[in-house]
């Protein structure tokens, strides 16, 4: 417990959060918008948003992985 | 064993701070992107406070009286005649125009689409310019109000052809909507507009400005023979009346629709440089009873230098008289209405509210003759160039509006 709530972890969540969100609320406003090009958020932010989004994900997991691998 | 440990360690760290740098960036991108957020990082990055925010002084200098000439129904009647013969010639009625093939329902004739990769895709133009209406049926397939898909084929002059799409509602309410886009695009980029407007029982007429489209390739194709009428499109031509070009589709698809018989009003709707043709037209054709452009038509006096649109260039044109009488010819008759929206944060052209400077001049000079009415929209929602969902809500409204003053 204390290992998951250490400052890396907390860092890890706020940054996972800020990504799924920021993703989640261009999703929908894209779709509430026509799901288009023209949307107020159009679909190259999505895509964009998306990217740097999983991509950011994706490296912290990786960087978790790595840290954990070789202790069990 | 310690040196991998420490190349380990680094290597964590170094995943970390891509990682967080990454989820950050995520962030930034969703306010660069988001219109609400997009406007302030616009405003934010503007080389002076005259981009969106104050009136230029030299702009303020001007007034907007010095350029309209039209005080009597005469003066109308003259500069309305003189723009029918720039374009037609004197010998031609522009309300006998008519589409010279009409091809039936395309969305379920069988099509051959083989061809469709290689005619969308160019080295030089972007792929939005080449949409064809035949590689492009999936948009419209599914749309729940639409009846049937026709396509007007249109000869112009010995080798000049173009291409309308005429959608047809099933609950058709009345009104035909000539929709004429503007350059960089096709008008299927506008695809759920058009099917907004379907499904509210419009009928629409679709139109690509020359050079995009079914004639980008056909205008590249011929060039010797066909080339010179698509320079109309920059301003520039050697052929005869070369304006024609540009205007006959869209009386072609006023007539069409007026044939049909369930047509009682005929709106337009001009995005872009599709926003100078709708004042044009509907200054030549008082069948056109609404009238509305979106970033598409400045008067000369307050234009920024980037601003100048190629298709206005064509000198006989320029001869012809300011564009606020052209305005006024938009609206001249009881119940005919003409609505200007720009985008306040526009990308592209025609921001910040210049516009407002001419819109009480206009509007009184259309009350001097005993014409309709007239107004100028901002949308300060976005910092694109396009046809934000609310102002196409506002056209909506204004289209109701008119069929209830009848």
């Amino acid at each position: 417990m204390t290992n998951l709530l250490n400052t890396t972890a907390m860092l890890h969540i706020v940054c996972g959060a800020i990504a799924i969100g920021s993703f989640g609320f261009s999703v929908l406003i894209w779709w509430l918008d026509g799901a288009w090009h023209y949307s107020a958020m159009p679909t190259e932010g999505v895509v964009r948003v998306g990217f740097l989004g999983f991509g950011g994900l994706s490296t912290l997991l990786m960087a978790r992985w790595l840290e954990h691998w070789g202790q069990s | 064993m310690l040196l991998r440990r420490h190349v380990k360690s680094r290597i964590i760290k170094f995943l970390r701070v891509i990682g967080y740098a990454f989820c950050v960036s995520s962030f930034v991108a969703f306010g660069y992107d988001w219109d609400p957020s997009r406007v302030f990082y616009k405003r934010l990055k503007a080389a002076d406070e005259y981009v969106y925010d104050e009136l230029r002084p030299l702009h303020k200098t001007f007034n907007p009286e010095d350029f309209i000439t039209i005080k009597s129904g005469e003066d109308r009647d003259q500069l309305r005649e003189k723009l029918r013969s720039l374009v037609w010639g004197g010998d031609v009625d522009p309300s006998e125009i008519r589409p010279t093939v009409v091809r039936k329902d395309v969305l379920h004739q069988p099509v051959d689409t083989s061809d469709c990769v290689t005619l969308q895709s160019h080295p030089s133009s972007p792929t939005e310019t080449l949409l064809l209406l035949k590689c492009q049926h999936r948009l419209y397939a599914d749309v729940r109000g639409l009846q049937s898909l026709d396509e007007l084929i249109l000869r112009v002059g010995p080798v000049y052809e173009t291409s309308i799409a005429y959608f047809r509602p099933r609950v058709p309410n009345g009104t035909l909507i000539v929709y004429q886009n503007g350059y960089a695009s096709t008008y299927h980029y506008q695809h759920r507009h058009i099917e907004r407007l379907i499904n509210e029982g419009y009928t629409v007429a679709a139109l690509n400005h020359t050079g995009y489209g079914e004639t980008l390739r056909l205008c590249e194709k011929f060039r010797s023979t066909v080339g010179p009428w698509c320079e109309i499109g920059w301003g520039t031509s050697t052929v005869p009346r070369p304006m024609r070009v540009l205007f006959s589709p869209i009386m072609a698809s006023v007539g069409h629709g007026l044939d049909s018989g369930n047509i009682d009003r005929v709106a337009m709707i001009g995005f872009s440089a599709g926003g100078w043709l709708t004042v044009v037209a509907s200054a030549i054709d008082p069948r056109i009873k609404n009238s509305y452009t979106i970033g598409g038509v400045m008067p000369r006096f307050l234009q920024e230098t980037e601003e100048i649109a190629p298709n206005q260039l064509y000198r006989p044109y320029q001869q012809i008289g300011s564009l606020l009488d052209q305005f006024i010819l938009g609206a001249d008759l009881p119940g005919r209405r003409q609505v200007q929206f720009f985008n306040r944060y526009d990308r592209c052209c025609y921001r910040n509210t210049r516009s407002l400077l001419y819109r009480d001049h206009v509007a009184n000079a259309i009350r001097a003759v005993g014409g309709g009415f007239f107004d100028v929209r901002i949308d300060e929602t976005h910092p694109r160039h396009k046809i934000s969902k609310g102002t196409l809500e506002a056209i909506l409204d204004d289209l109701k509006q008119g069929k209830d003053d009848d």
